[in-house]
């Protein structure tokens, strides 16, 4: 009763900051809000979605004096528990905030408010022969707060870096309430890096509420490629090549013998994948002499490797359909297995063939297909584990073949995570690759921008009470519907 | 507080006598004439961490130095027992090639590591002054950067791996050793610029890039500021990805032309400095399209030609300030954007035909960085501290104006007690001071030079 009617006057103080119909609060009405595109479901109490830095922090500041845990949100794409609440609380929906302030082409920046959509912004800024470097495969919905949360990647980052690399600034609501700007326009002011420590700080340490990007001019010609390799081996032996070569690709993706029985009935005119273990996806750009120059020894080292098809593309519909299959491969492989777990991991390039290798043996062990599709120009993978969650056991045996394969990925040199973050999914996995020192000494960052166990608690840090250990599959699996991309 | 002597002996324990320098010796290692009590060299991570062990137990200021380069930055230190010389840690720990990552020790100078990195035709993209002194850990601790900024970045964008020793004396690692990482919160950033207040660092992790196929160097000389960032301006608009793009005035040029037998051409007031890379075929178009732009524009172009005179060139710009016939009494560093480069440079001029100084400067144009080196009439030192120093809160406001920014990176000890080297510090600095209240709690690394006091 005490309890409902807390619940009540939160909701009414919630609606007095940004109106009514700004706030959600019965549970049928939350349902979207429960989970991201990561594995499990969480209720929050209440969806508030501010328009103003000034409500954002109004809306903190109340919380922090009710007690109530907040979880900052964009558009709910993270793959790795960013945006769910497991201990209840308001979620602070930032995608009501979707102005872009400012184009500056002249210095090459622009200034948003954190609901923009990625895409959006490349979009507005290809008026000005410009764009938005940072290119994660879900542009088309995710948003720049949450790529700055989670210091985002995609294909494009290898040559042009990336979130942080293309932050210069933001003004941040900090957990006690208090908005503050760090950084700016101007570069290399005095200073801590305080723009730096905030991106990828996964929303828990401060809610940003503007955002200055840096904008990269367009080059003149890009160049799409895809070599078709009869051997897993060969393509990944490619991939270190081209880079020893001194080639740095605009993007460098694979897709294995899965992903290419998933994708091929969708792709009739796609002859060069048949018989192929990998394929690979390079992609060169700038200025067209470049582009010509660097495309042909590109292909002399993918056929040095043993590539068996090459195939070139530079007009624009001739290339977006060498890079179908790369980013509807997610969709495709839906339908092979009713469920997939996506995982996120990193390892030098050099040891991409051992590693893939593993990944496949953890599979044939565990009796799971696994499709691979992923940044070989990083060394960051992406398997994709089938699994029915219908059979018993299989949710929990997934989540064991993840971790095994994580343990791969730290034993070659890698990382847990390229791009998706820590969230909730690996929270376990940061003692494996960071000392109880090293960990303290992230403590002492979150401490310093004064963290506190409400602001969207249970993330990143393994510390933390009545938190749990990471994702746990739920009794039933949400749907997550269409355009959850990765 | 143990006696000089006795500090002597405890570091002896710790390094090794010969690593312990002499009392005679000490005034070379004083940070703005503030000798220290001690310098010791390390060779190893245990040792970085016994010496901080000590320090935090006897509460002793420790300083680290590397080349020595970027010593006169910051505030004159509130308190210098040791000096901690990193020179001797200089091992390449781990170079793949095929990863494009290389693994240092903090000692490394960067020169010495391109040389080695050249062989295999990789590069770290970093421009230092003295490169074949300044280290690694100087240049993340400073965030040195120069004008390959433009085609490469800067310290941040390169660093994917680090690791340091905090003030109690504990080992802590940041990143790792591949390129995309956002394994926990982005902590390597935390010590770029902090001029060794928040850890010492001791082993840094980059990303390298390719040497280029191909280079060129290209200056367009103009009577006129308006002219040359014109011209600048077209150029940046059509797309061009210059890997340098610089405006020098005529003292900065004269300065890089005397060390590097380039024409003076000083009839001209303002250059424009670029660097093209690429393939071949790509260099060529972009060395034409300057070329016409520059020759279009009103300029007289200068080509500088062969890969040695290049490297000469780009270095020397870098070392303006520290030629050792000419040094600069003081160097300022602004931030500015388009908008108000024209009456910064301006105004940066007016300021020192004023005050008898001579001022050398270099902008950044793709950064919206400028960098001036000051030098009494004549390319001496001042007399006069007096007249640098309101120079300073001249300078600052003239900055400021256009919402920029001004520091002052290196000048005498007399300059540091009459005027703000860093400026006011913004709403940034309560988050700084629990930074530094987080990482250094008795204040032992470098106490009172960084921004705030910190």
């Amino acid at each position: 009763m005490a309890t409902k009617r807390r619940s009540r006057s939160l909701v009414a103080a919630l609606q007095r900051i940004v109106g009514a119909d700004a706030v959600l609060h019965a549970p049928d009405d939350m349902v979207v809000f429960e989970y991201d595109a990561s594995i499990g479901k969480h209720a929050p109490q209440a969806v508030v979605a501010p328009a103003t830095t000034a409500q954002v922090a109004a809306i903190v500041r109340l919380a922090n004096a009710a007690g109530v845990p907040i979880v900052p949100r964009g558009a709910g794409t993270g793959l790795s528990g960013g945006a769910v609440a497991p201990r209840g609380g308001v979620v602070i929906a930032m995608t009501r905030m979707t102005r872009i302030l400012e184009m500056d082409a002249v210095n090459r920046m622009a200034v948003v408010e954190p609901g923009v959509v990625n895409y959006k912004l490349s979009q507005v800024a290809h008026r000005y022969g410009l764009h938005y470097a940072p290119d994660p495969s879900s542009q088309k919905v995710c948003t720049i707060g949450g790529n700055i949360a989670e210091n985002s990647g995609g294909p494009h980052c290898l040559a042009y870096g990336v979130t942080t690399n293309h932050a210069l600034g933001m003004e941040v609501v900090l957990p006690s309430g208090e908005a503050m700007w760090m950084g700016g326009k101007e570069q290399d002011r005095p200073g801590y890096d305080l723009t730096g420590l905030f991106v990828g700080s996964e929303g828990t340490i401060g809610i940003a509420t503007k955002i200055v990007v840096r904008l990269t001019p367009n080059p003149e010609a890009v160049r799409t490629m895809v070599a078709a390799f009869p051997e897993m081996e060969q393509a990944s032996g490619a991939v270190s090549a081209i880079i020893a070569r001194g080639i740095v690709p605009a993007a460098l993706e694979m897709i294995d013998a899965m992903t290419i029985t998933a994708v091929r009935p969708l792709m009739p005119d796609a002859t060069y994948m048949d018989g192929a273990a990998a394929v690979l996806l390079i992609e060169v750009d700038g200025l067209r002499e470049s582009t010509v120059e660097e495309a042909a020894l590109v292909e002399a080292v993918c056929r040095e490797q043993g590539a068996t098809q090459f195939v070139t593309a530079t007009r624009a519909e001739e290339r977006e359909r060498l890079w179908w299959a790369r980013k509807n491969a997610f969709g495709a492989l839906g339908r092979l297995a009713p469920n997939y777990y996506i995982l996120d991991g990193v390892v030098p390039r050099t040891k991409l063939t051992p590693v893939l290798r593993q990944v496949n043996e953890i599979g044939k062990r565990y009796g799971f297909p696994i499709a691979n599709v992923f940044h070989a120009g990083d060394g960051n993978l992406h398997p994709c584990v089938a699994f029915d969650e219908r059979i018993a056991g299989q949710s929990e045996r997934v989540l064991e073949a993840g971790a095994e394969i994580m343990q791969a990925c730290i034993d070659a040199g890698g990382s847990i995570t390229g791009e998706h973050g820590v969230g909730l999914e690996k929270k376990k996995f940061m003692p494996l690759i960071f000392s109880a020192d090293d960990l303290a000494a992230q403590e002492k960052l979150k401490a310093a921008f004064g963290a506190t166990e409400l602001f969207n608690p249970c993330k990143v840090l393994p510390s933390g009470a009545g938190c749990g250990d990471g994702l746990k599959f739920p009794q039933r699996l949400p749907d997550l519907g269409p355009g959850t991309a990765w | 507080m143990p006696a000089a002597a006795e500090l002597t002996q405890v570091l002896q324990a710790i390094a090794g006598a010969t690593n312990c320098l002499s009392a005679a010796e000490l005034p070379l290692y004083a940070v703005d004439g503030m000798t220290p009590r001690a310098a010791v060299y390390v060779r190893s991570v245990e040792q970085v961490a016994e010496v901080m062990r000590l320090a935090s137990r006897e509460g002793l200021a420790v300083t680290a130095r590397g080349g020595g380069t970027a010593m006169r930055q910051g505030y004159a230190p509130a308190r210098l027992d040791v000096v901690l010389l990193t020179r001797k840690m200089d091992a390449v720990l781990e170079h793949v090639p095929a990863e494009m990552t290389a693994m240092v020790e903090a000692g490394v100078t960067l020169g010495g590591l391109n040389a080695a990195l050249a062989k295999h035709g990789q590069m770290l993209p970093l421009d230092a002054p003295a490169s074949s002194r300044a280290t690694i850990g100087g240049v993340l601790a400073a965030n040195t950067s120069g004008a390959h900024r433009a085609g490469y970045g800067t310290a941040r964008d390169r660093l994917i791996g680090i690791r340091i020793v905090d003030a109690a004396g504990t080992p802590v690692k940041a990143g790792g050793k591949v390129v995309k990482n956002v394994a926990g919160y982005d902590l390597q950033k935390a010590f770029i610029g902090s001029l060794g207040t928040l850890g010492v660092i001791v082993e840094a992790t980059f990303k390298l890039a390719p040497l280029p196929p191909s280079r060129a160097t290209l200056a367009g000389a103009f009577r006129e500021l308006d002219e040359a960032l014109a011209v600048a301006r077209g150029l940046l608009a059509s797309g061009l990805r210059a890997t340098a793009l610089d405006l020098l005035n005529a003292r900065t040029w004269a300065s890089v032309c005397q060390r590097t037998g380039n024409p003076t051409m000083s009839d001209r007031r303002y250059i424009l400095a670029a660097e093209l890379a690429g393939t071949p075929a790509a260099v060529q178009r972009m060395v034409g399209q300057v070329h016409r732009a520059i020759t279009d524009g009103g300029g007289k172009s200068h080509p500088i030609e062969g890969e040695q005179a290049q490297a000469e060139f780009w270095q020397a710009l870098a070392d303006t300030g520290v030629d050792m016939a000419q040094p600069a009494s003081m160097t300022t560093r602004c931030g500015v954007l388009w908008a108000g480069l024209p009456s910064l440079v301006h105004g940066f001029e007016a300021m020192a035909e004023g005050s008898k100084l001579e001022v050398g400067l270099d902008a950044h144009l793709t950064a919206g960085v400028m960098r001036g080196w000051w030098w009494a009439e004549g390319g001496g030192v001042p007399k006069d501290d007096t007249l640098a120093a309101e120079a300073v809160g001249t300078l600052r406001k003239a900055a400021g104006h256009h919402g920029g920014y001004m520091v002052v990176e290196s000048c005498a000890p007399g300059v540091k007690r009459k005027a703000d080297v860093w400026g006011q510090a913004g709403p940034e600095l309560a988050i700084m001071r629990s930074l530094k209240q987080q990482f250094d709690p008795q204040g032992v690394l470098s106490p009172g030079r960084f921004v705030g006091g910190l």
